[in-house]
């Protein structure tokens, strides 16, 4: 049962795609319940796999293995680490709340909740797959679900799609090029063994695709994300860079600093942005494309706890922002208006909205209380000794944040109510504010007992930035000490001295013929 | 047992917030506001249990609640630190604290969202609580962020007000700027310690190179000047009295904005080793008290003159902890906490008797309508002012001698003067609001009223405490209070060198100084009424700057508010024009080079190829005129053919005889 755990995770929202089928449309409720049921089972699953993590021991957990193809090496291979699984949590999480989030959608009720079932599969496949061909299959098949879903039940549906093309061709690219490298077998475990012995020689042209990442994150995902309420995009992305981060530790090291300027300018530019925008999902959307900038900040550091401190905002930021995106489409149904200045006091007639969206925001910029605050506190401390300067530009992003957000949240709740808005209804049903609630929850509930969930974030961050910076953590004395030792000390006379990247890959072909 | 005394002390605020935050619709208002002000005062019992081991036994002690993370690296405990400054602390927040609760029941009594209030004003005992007693750096930082989420939310509690909400806004941000400079200090200090404890930080603060010392030193600084509303950020707190009263009071007088002060004090020992900062934390102190006093002279708001005015005091405090004087900062802390939650207090006593009216030009004469909370606001005036013996002679007057006595000439030169306008300021508030010839508007003043008994008692206990709050002190530098604290803010220069006539002359300074601005403000306001005036019409740009708070909040707006908008509409063009134009770039430059491709498909491929056609059709309906089936037509053909044909085969015939001898 718990070995299969992730089966039941990903396939769950699949089942409950394909059970909707035989459901016909008319008899909406039954059609809404069997969403919820399957997205219910997925996230109860995705809760117990998370508990049942064992941080004390690092690498891959309940693992699954089915042979695909044995002639090109393809292997169905899930798995998750320290790192995927909060994202996969978190998906669950999002699952749940997004059905119920979407309960009054009326037009195609049953055709929606099948694309959202779906994509939620293939989100939540892309962070458990360890096989690249499975990794870049459930990413693409996201895709297809999020263009239909825009494009019929969105707004603004050519801008996304004019975006997001070009986008997923460059993707469809860089994994051929992966691909290519692993032609004897694309099991994931050999792959990285083999993309790590020829790292040395696609350093330059890792650079250029990590460059890619970094701007298509600054420009591209803005929009999926401003568009799409229910699910982060930007996170899927990351999950691509974690792979870099495994497969490429010395390419890793050297580009970060080019990463850590990157992300000063996405902190700025969408903070800036959403400080101009009047459309509360712009504000949102760019406020998202700004925290982004933080997770990259710690990422960047190479550093042990502001990468974990990464991962908890990557989670945190689900949370918080699918809150806040909840919250202003529940607004915009209520009130046919994302225009800032013309909405106001609806604290009167929504005060648990309002109240939530409060929590929203104090979560998003990072206040106590909410898990968030540790991320953030744990990226700013964690980089502080290497990038200083951003780590200051990224304070002043914090006081930007909230004064957008505070802007935003004057604008929607407080002050003299227009007589327009008087019919608008309060989130008062249980359908209405569990989600909501259930956010919050995971917000808060992290914040007070982090100790858990640092504990498995470090436990998948350890290994890997031991690997990257041959630092051994502190942490790591008295539990899988000899693991990362191992690793790191295996390593160490390869990248200790000035190798150019030839003379590395030459060392490490002779060391394999060895 | 002891421990988990500590532990109750914020635990019973929190549970009320929980049990009203969750459950405050269900039952009725009477039930939410026991459990708000029941309790505080259980907290505030436990304050007097821990103060009273403290007192027994002595000795700092940690307790740890409960560890929040922990991995290796990084430790970061729910820990306490009991010791003297904090046991005062205590004692201030939760015995003022409890003090405002009881009289927010009778005057919040009928408003909207009544629950809410006391939910928000419990989460805010919750925060102040943990910064107080928290034992390192992150509990005192989730105190201190606790604090200014409460404050945002109680200054825009009448929500429906614009400027509630944007002074809460304001208030907020300008708390962030601040905020920014703290996370940056516990950087710092992570960075040169490895923890966040102040036990164990304290204990090895001496290998920090004073460099670094000074630039951990600003760092809080800057947190403490946003919190405590010191230059330059102190903008905010005048705007925050939109908030109810006893917020005003409990807040933005006698807690949330001292936090400041303790957090220097707190810190005292990475303080002493950098003068550079102890002189920037004394010149921004002694600045901001003459400054504030300044603009308190000509406001006309009833709580913002004391808003400003607690602007001013706090300064006094920074002042003190900028020369070193730091049991004398939490004396002043302290005794400001009793006169100036007073002050507010009683100042919303006249409001709620008055039915909402702020403005004292509006006021005048209230003294016989409403006594009792005349003789308390007398009280309290007397208390600031500092004329001996109540509370705010003793503590003003030793950061002021400690000046003096230290050598620093210029700031109790400014302190000298602050006090005498803070005297002049306050009396005058005095006379325009209680005495002269009633300036109350006819509807309302039939309306007066003195305020209910549960309004009146914390009043009484407050002017109590106004007037004796001060002995503890007694005598100078080396009172009760300075024992009890001497453990914390050991190894300063504490002890002066001052002789017992130099003492007593700079208390009779201190006094004439006081007695003084007493004096102007009778000649004024009572003696002379219309004097002011004159004096304000002789000068009228001074009076306009006054007024106008110096035009600091239109600065900031120009200089800070309006860039980052421009900014932040330049970057939207950015987006819009540059980004964008890049994407409708490459979609414009796909679209023409694809109708290029159509042209050329369209002229010259199909162009050939209809030529080639063309061709074909002119060719056939030339040619098609032979089948006209016609016989004669046909016959000629034939004719004409065999005619062509034998023409050939002769030809072929000739030309066959060379052919045949070839072939031969």
């Amino acid at each position: 049962m718990l070995d299969s755990i992730l089966l039941i995770i990903l396939f769950s929202p699949f089942l409950g795609a394909v059970a909707l089928m035989f459901v016909p449309n008319r008899q909406a409720l039954r059609v809404r319940l069997t969403a919820a049921i399957s997205a219910g089972v997925c996230c109860s699953a995705s809760w117990i796999m998370f508990l049942a993590f064992d941080p004390a021991k690092s690498g891959y957990q309940f693992v699954q293995k089915f042979e695909w193809s044995k002639e090109l090496g393809i292997a169905f291979y899930l798995g998750v680490d320290g790192i995927g699984a909060p994202l996969v949590l978190a998906s669950g999480i999002l699952l749940f709340a997004g059905i119920f989030i979407s309960w009054h959608i009326k037009d195609r009720t049953k055709e929606f909740y099948i694309f959202l079932l779906i994509l939620a599969a293939a989100t939540i496949g892309v962070f458990m797959s360890l096989d690249l061909f499975f990794l870049y299959f459930f990413y693409e098949m996201s895709v297809i679900p999020m263009y239909l879903l825009l494009g019929v039940w969105g707004s603004h549906t050519k801008k996304y799609l004019e975006m997001t093309d070009p986008d997923g061709l460059k993707k469809r690219d860089s994994v051929a090029f992966l691909f290519n490298f692993a032609s004897n077998s694309k099991e994931y475990a050999a792959m990285k063994l083999t993309l790590f012995l020829s790292a040395g020689a696609v350093l330059a042209l890792m650079g250029i695709l990590l460059i890619y990442k970094f701007s298509g994150l600054n420009t591209f995902d803005i929009v999926a994300l401003k568009e799409q309420a229910h699910f982060g995009q930007p996170l899927t992305t990351i999950i691509w860079l974690l792979i870099l981060y495994e497969i490429f530790p010395d390419a890793t090291r050297e580009l970060m600093p080019i990463a850590a300027i990157l992300c000063i300018f996405s902190i700025l530019y969408g903070g800036l942005v959403a400080f101009y925008a009047r459309d509360t999902k712009y504000v949102i959307g760019y406020s998202s494309s700004s925290h982004m900038g933080y997770v990259f900040l710690g990422m960047a550091a190479l550093d042990y706890i502001s990468l974990t401190g990464a991962v908890m905002y990557m989670f945190a930021h689900a949370m918080a922002t699918g809150m806040l995106f909840a919250m202003a489409g529940w607004v915009y149904d209520q009130t046919h208006s994302r225009d800032i200045p013309s909405l106001g006091g609806l604290v009167n007639r929504m005060p648990f909205v309002s109240g939530c969206f409060i929590i929203a925001c104090m979560a998003s910029i990072g206040m106590p209380g909410t898990v968030n605050f540790w991320a953030e506190v744990m990226i700013l401390v964690g980089a502080w000794g290497r990038y200083p300067i951003q780590v200051l530009i990224a304070m002043v992003g914090i006081v930007l944040t909230m004064g957008y957000l505070f802007r935003m949240m004057r604008g929607l709740f407080y002050g003299p109510m227009e007589e327009q808005y008087s019919h608008a209804r309060d989130a008062v049903s249980m359908v209405d504010r569990f989600p909501l609630l259930l956010m919050i929850a995971c917000s808060v509930g992290f914040f007070l007992f982090p100790y858990y969930f640092y504990n498995v974030v470090r436990s998948g961050v350890d290994p890997l930035i031991a690997r990257i910076t041959q630092v051994v953590p502190l942490a790591a004395e008295g539990r899988e000490a000899s693991f990362v030792k191992r690793e790191a000390t295996s390593l160490t006379p390869s990248v200790s001295g000035n190798f150019t990247p030839v003379s590395r890959f030459t060392f490490h072909v002779s060391r394999e013929k060895e | 047992m002891s421990d988990l005394i500590v532990i109750l002390i914020p635990l019973f605020p929190l549970l009320a917030v929980i049990a009203n935050g969750l459950l405050g619709r269900r039952y009725a208002h009477d039930m939410a506001h026991r459990l708000a002000w029941g309790s505080v005062g259980l907290s505030f019992l436990c304050a007097i249990t821990v103060f009273v081991d403290q007192l027994r036994f002595g000795v700092a002690r940690e307790v740890v609640a409960y560890s929040w993370i922990f991995g290796g690296d990084l430790t970061i405990n729910l820990a306490f630190l009991i010791d003297p400054l904090t046991c005062i602390m205590l004692l201030v927040v939760t015995g003022v604290g409890f003090l405002i609760h009881v009289y927010s029941v009778g005057y919040m009594h009928g408003e909207e969202g009544f629950t809410r209030f006391f939910t928000y004003m419990n989460l805010f005992m919750v925060s102040m609580l943990l910064l107080v007693m928290g034992n390192n750096y992150v509990v005192l930082f989730i105190g201190w962020e606790g604090v200014g989420l409460c404050s945002y939310l109680l200054i825009g509690y009448y929500y429906d007000r614009v400027s509630a909400a944007k002074a809460a806004t304001k208030a907020f941000v300008v708390n962030r700027i601040g905020d920014a400079g703290f996370l940056l200090a516990i950087f710092l200090v992570f960075v040169n310690f490895r923890t966040l404890d102040y036990t164990q930080l304290f204990a090895q603060a001496g290998k920090l190179s004073p460099e670094m010392a000074t630039a951990i030193a600003l760092c809080l600084l800057v947190g403490a000047v946003g919190k405590s509303a010191q230059i330059p950020l102190y903008t905010w707190l005048p705007d925050a009295m939109e908030g109810p009263t006893p917020v005003s009071a409990l807040i933005h007088a006698a807690t949330m904005v001292t936090a400041g002060v303790y957090m220097i004090v707190r810190n005292h020992v990475i303080y002493d080793l950098s003068p550079v900062a102890m002189t920037t934390v004394a010149v921004i102190g002694g600045g901001t008290a003459l400054f504030a006093a300044t603009i308190g002279l000509v406001q006309t708001d009833i709580k913002r003159v004391l808003a400003y005015s607690t602007v001013s005091q706090l300064g006094y405090m920074f002042l003190g902890c900028g020369i070193g004087a730091y049991t004398a900062a939490i004396f002043h802390l302290m005794t400001h906490a009793f006169f100036k939650a007073l002050l507010f207090l009683t100042a919303g006593s006249v409001i709620h008797a008055l039915g909402g009216e702020q403005d004292i030009r509006k006021m005048g004469g209230l003294k016989s309508k409403i006594p009792t909370t005349h003789a308390v606001f007398f009280i309290g005036t007397l208390a600031i002012a500092g004329i001996p013996p109540l509370a705010g002679f003793w503590s003003k007057d030793e950061i002021m001698a400690h000046a003096f006595v230290h050598h620093h000439y210029v700031l109790y030169a400014m302190a000298a003067v602050g006090a005498f306008l803070t005297a002049f300021y306050m009396f005058r508030l005095t006379y325009l609001t209680f005495y002269g010839p009633s300036r109350v508007a006819h509807h309302t003043a039939e309306h007066i009223h003195e305020s209910p008994m549960i309004m009146l008692g914390p009043l009484l206990v407050l002017a109590g405490l106004s007037v004796v709050g001060g002995f503890p002190g007694v005598p100078p530098e080396s009172g009760w209070f300075h024992h009890f604290l001497h453990s914390v803010t050991v190894g300063t220069a504490e002890a002066g060198h001052a002789t017992l006539s130099l003492i007593l002359g700079l208390m009779g300074v201190a006094t004439v100084i006081a007695l003084s601005g007493w004096s102007l403000a009778h000649y004024l306001y009572s003696v002379k009424p219309g004097t002011a005036d004159q004096w304000a019409a002789r000068a009228p740009k001074v009076y306009a700057t006054l007024l106008n708070k110096y035009y600091v909040d239109e600065f900031y707006d120009l200089l800070i508010v309006e860039p980052t908008k421009k900014l932040g509409k330049a970057w939207d063009w950015f987006d819009q024009t540059i980004l964008d134009g890049v994407v409708r770039g490459i979609g414009t430059g796909t679209h023409l080079s694809s109708s290029i491709v159509v042209w050329i498909e369209n002229h010259v491929i199909y162009g050939g190829l209809n030529a080639v056609g063309y061709a074909n059709h002119l060719a056939a309906r030339t040619w098609r005129k032979l089948q006209s089936g016609m016989v004669h037509h046909y016959a000629a053909l034939i004719i004409a053919g065999l005619f062509i044909l034998v023409h050939i085969v002769l030809l072929l015939w000739r030309g066959s005889i060379g052919l045949g001898v070839a072939l031969k």
